[in-house]
């Protein structure tokens, strides 16, 4: 008796954390999209909100489309602090990255990319254009290499 | 190639599918339920049982190989030391992959495979007998007793030294800072073991102690003065965890935690953001990653207590062991790429310390095979394989010690708490590499 009184106290506990935690998971999912897109004002990063307007956003779901539009990043590089703040970019094995970067100071941009990597001088006030892709799958950094500092991570499938 | 802003791998695995994150969720709570209702009532792993190896017991014994195995590894150390020391300040010196790859990420399969080959070819250990030795001392013997009590206590600490250098430490990729760190693991335990004895390098060294534990879970294991082939779950079980081991786990676990969560958006937007030295941030990071591990699962263990006629701070202790499998879960799933990529680029590096084009060991030639990583699918099936499977392993070896522990009608209850506690480190574990 107590064995099967146990037994359906259990499977509703398991049904009960298992929503809660399906629920909670879905509130986590949600979360960095929107701390994504304040600060990705000049870029058109985050996902549902900017799709539309922009035509370099590729959504995750359609490879078909991807390797034909580059993906453009601005970078804005002013008082020690980078627009986009280490915001996360979905990308393609093999699809173009355009960077325009202005800066306010000389900067040298690094970009990992699976292979060598990718190197570009920025001088103050100047705006500067560098384009590379990335040879494999991975999660690269986009670094600002006199500031220490992380502009963007691109995840390309 | 570029240097990367953390760590010595310019390219991290990609984020965990959110549906796997769920699939693996789910997975490990219905498991967890299912083992915690339907699962045994009675021990079942009271003896370690196995198989006794009498003959690879004599091979391991005899002096001859142990005088060989350690002066190979003796041999291998020196020649890292010298690429450390004579090589130049570049990534492709070996002794950055040498340390945070081979070392730190190599020594858990070795630790597994070969049980405990780590402490028997410890070349502090080696160093230290030599000098005693020549000092006509016995090795055991220090000036000062260690108290018992201390246990793993030192290696605790020395852990948390271990992630911080790899995790916060600024420059951590080039030689100035890697000496001071490795000559202070030098001179703090082999002076340490001639002030306490040999027992110091046991207590303090945070590889070894690191190595060690992982060996609990080896499919050898040394029970009298046999190696046995041992079923890992009756070997685990039979572990009797040091004072301290709490604390080391913790660390294990909390830093290889916070490792995945400096790669969140949320982390890097707020330590950029901040006017505060990052610095700062890694390190509170770091410290609060391991107080809430080991603050979490103290506190879930200690719960037994109500139940079971011990006092309830000997619970955690008692129950460390089935962390263990959800240690080795994180860590696979971190840092199985890094080892297989990162570590045949040191096996090449290996060949020319110095940076002179020497080919020592006929490797230097040879390309780095990163076909792996056109397989994203299958590291993130891998993944969340390891994380899952070691939470699955934890919970068993957890039920194993609580129907040992607590009394047969009690031990579903008491084991509640702790079992919650291993589900949120699995969830945590999860989401970390979904990375938001």
């Amino acid at each position: 008796m107590s064995r099967s009184t146990s037994t359906i106290r259990g499977a509703l506990i398991c049904g009960g954390v298992a929503l809660g935690l399906l629920l909670g998971g879905c509130s986590a999912t949600a979360e960095p999209q929107n701390t994504a897109s304040p600060s990705a004002v000049s870029t058109p990063s985050a996902p549902s909100s900017s799709a539309a307007e922009s035509p370099t956003w590729v959504p995750p779901s359609s490879p078909a489309l991807s390797s034909d539009h580059p993906l453009t990043i601005n970078i804005v590089i002013a008082k020690g602090k980078t627009i986009p703040n280490g915001v996360k970019y979905d990308m393609r094995v093999g699809q173009k990255v355009i960077l325009n970067v202005t800066s306010d100071a000389d900067d040298e941009i690094h970009a990992h990319t699976g292979g060598a990597g990718y190197e570009m001088q920025v001088q103050a006030g100047k705006p500067a254009k560098g384009s590379f892709t990335v040879d494999s799958p991975g999660s690269f950094e986009v670094e600002s290499h006199h500031l220490d500092k992380i502009i963007a991570i691109l995840n390309a499938r | 190639m570029l240097i990367p802003l953390h760590g010595i791998a310019s390219r991290r695995d990609l984020p965990l599918p959110f549906s796997f994150v769920v699939a693996g969720a789910v997975l490990a709570l219905v498991i967890s339920f299912a083992i915690l209702i339907f699962a045994w009532r009675t021990p079942r792993f009271k003896r370690v049982g196995g198989r006794d190896l009498p003959r690879v017991t004599a091979i391991v014994d005899s002096p001859v190989v142990k005088l060989i195995a350690r002066a190979l590894v003796l041999a291998t150390y020196a020649w890292a030391g010298l690429a450390m020391m004579a090589g130049q300040d570049l990534l492709t010196n070996p002794i950055f992959g040498f340390v945070f790859v081979w070392m730190w990420v190599g020594l858990v399969p070795i630790s597994l495979l070969l049980g405990q080959f780590w402490r028997a070819t410890n070349p502090l250990r080696t160093i230290h007998r030599g000098l005693c030795a020549i000092a006509r001392v016995d090795p055991e013997q220090g000036l000062i007793s260690l108290p018992a009590g201390i246990g793993v206590w030192p290696a605790a600490i020395g852990l948390f030294g271990f992630g911080w250098l790899e995790l916060v430490q600024p420059d951590r990729t080039t030689l100035a800072v890697l000496r001071v760190w490795a000559l202070a693991w030098l001179v703090i335990l082999v002076l340490g073991a001639i002030v306490f004895g040999q027992r110091w390098i046991g207590a303090a060294d945070p590889f070894e102690v690191y190595a060690s534990t992982i060996a609990q879970m080896s499919i050898f294991r040394r029970v009298g003065d046999q190696l046995r082939l041992v079923n890992p779950l009756a070997g685990l079980n039979a572990w009797r965890a040091p004072p301290g081991a709490t604390a080391v786990v913790a660390a294990l676990l909390g830093s290889t935690a916070f490792d995945s969560f400096t790669n969140t958006s949320w982390w890097i937007q707020t330590v950029q953001n901040s006017a505060l030295p990052t610095v700062l941030w890694g390190t509170a990071g770091l410290l609060t990653m391991i107080i809430i591990v080991f603050v979490t699962f103290s506190l879930g263990a200690a719960w037994m207590g109500r139940y079971g006629d011990r006092p309830a701070w000997e619970y955690p202790r008692l129950m460390v062991g089935s962390l263990l499998p959800i240690v080795l879960g994180y860590v696979v799933a971190h840092y199985a790429t890094l080892l297989i990529v990162e570590g045949q680029r040191v096996a090449i590096n290996f060949s020319d310390p110095l940076g002179r084009g020497w080919n020592t060991f006929g490797s230097a030639e040879m390309g780095v095979n990163s076909a792996i990583f056109n397989h994203p699918t299958g590291i993130a099936v891998m993944q969340a394989c390891a994380i899952v499977g070691g939470h699955v392993f934890g919970i068993i070896c957890a039920h194993e010690k609580a129907v040992a522990l607590l009394p047969p009608d009690r031990a579903v209850r008491g084991q509640l708490p702790l079992l919650l506690v291993m589900i949120g480190y699995t969830c945590a574990g999860l989401l970390l590499l979904f990375s938001p």
